[in-house]
């Protein structure tokens, strides 16, 4: 099995953003929930400010809170 | 003490870009008046909300860069939370302890979002339809 290292510890450019939705998606399911760090290969720490990040972007309407599979 | 803060509010779809302006021109001078220093504004423009808020489905987002102290802060934020046509607002800080001077106030800018590309792809109607929408009020 291949361990996905933290994005944000092997990029230290990449810097977490509320406003920066597009990266903020990789980290949010289909419904809007946010991806857990088993899944997201996330370090505890920036998984923190991913989620800190998340919630304001949510707050600002850029990111669901809950978003519903459309009807087809 | 002085900090860097950003701030980033919505305002609502129904004023038009005069009224938007004068908003913008408002809450600057309230930072100005307020010991603060204005360092940008930037337009997002009209966006998608990601969910309805008092039942709009879109809105102008303004960013807004400034240095200030607490009550610089509290007063944008009193100001922004009586405004009716702010529908959100948020503010961060960016740093402790920042030197008024090390930055230079510049100009508004527009801000082009590459994710804005993405919404705007949708066929002329259905963007048709969701105006109305906006002005019915949504009335489900």
């Amino acid at each position: 099995m291949k361990r996905k290292m933290c994005r944000f510890c092997s990029d230290k450019n990449l810097k977490i953003d509320f406003k920066d939705v597009e990266l903020l998606r990789h980290f949010i399911s289909e419904r809007g929930k946010i991806v857990p760090r088993r899944i997201s290969g996330n370090c505890a720490k920036h998984q923190r400010w991913v989620c800190e990040a998340v919630k304001m972007a949510r707050h600002i309407a850029l990111l669901p809170y809950v978003s519903i599979e459309l009807q087809e | 003490m002085i900090r860097e803060y950003e701030t980033l509010y919505i305002v609502s779809p129904e004023l038009d870009k005069s009224g938007i302006e004068n908003l913008n021109g408002k809450f600057k001078s309230i930072v100005q008046e307020n010991g603060g220093k204005v360092i940008r504004l930037t337009r997002w423009g009209k966006r998608d909300l990601a969910y309805r808020i008092k039942k709009y489905n879109h809105g102008f987002y303004v960013h807004l860069n400034y240095f200030g102290e607490g009550r610089t802060v509290d007063e944008l934020q009193r100001n922004l939370r009586l405004n009716e046509n702010i529908l959100r607002y948020i503010t961060v800080r960016l740093s402790e302890e920042a030197d008024i001077n090390s930055k230079e106030s510049m100009p508004d800018a527009d801000l082009e979002i590459k994710k804005a590309e993405a919404p705007a792809a949708k066929d002329k109607e259905s963007e048709e339809k969701e105006e109305e929408k906006d002005k019915n009020g949504g009335n489900e």
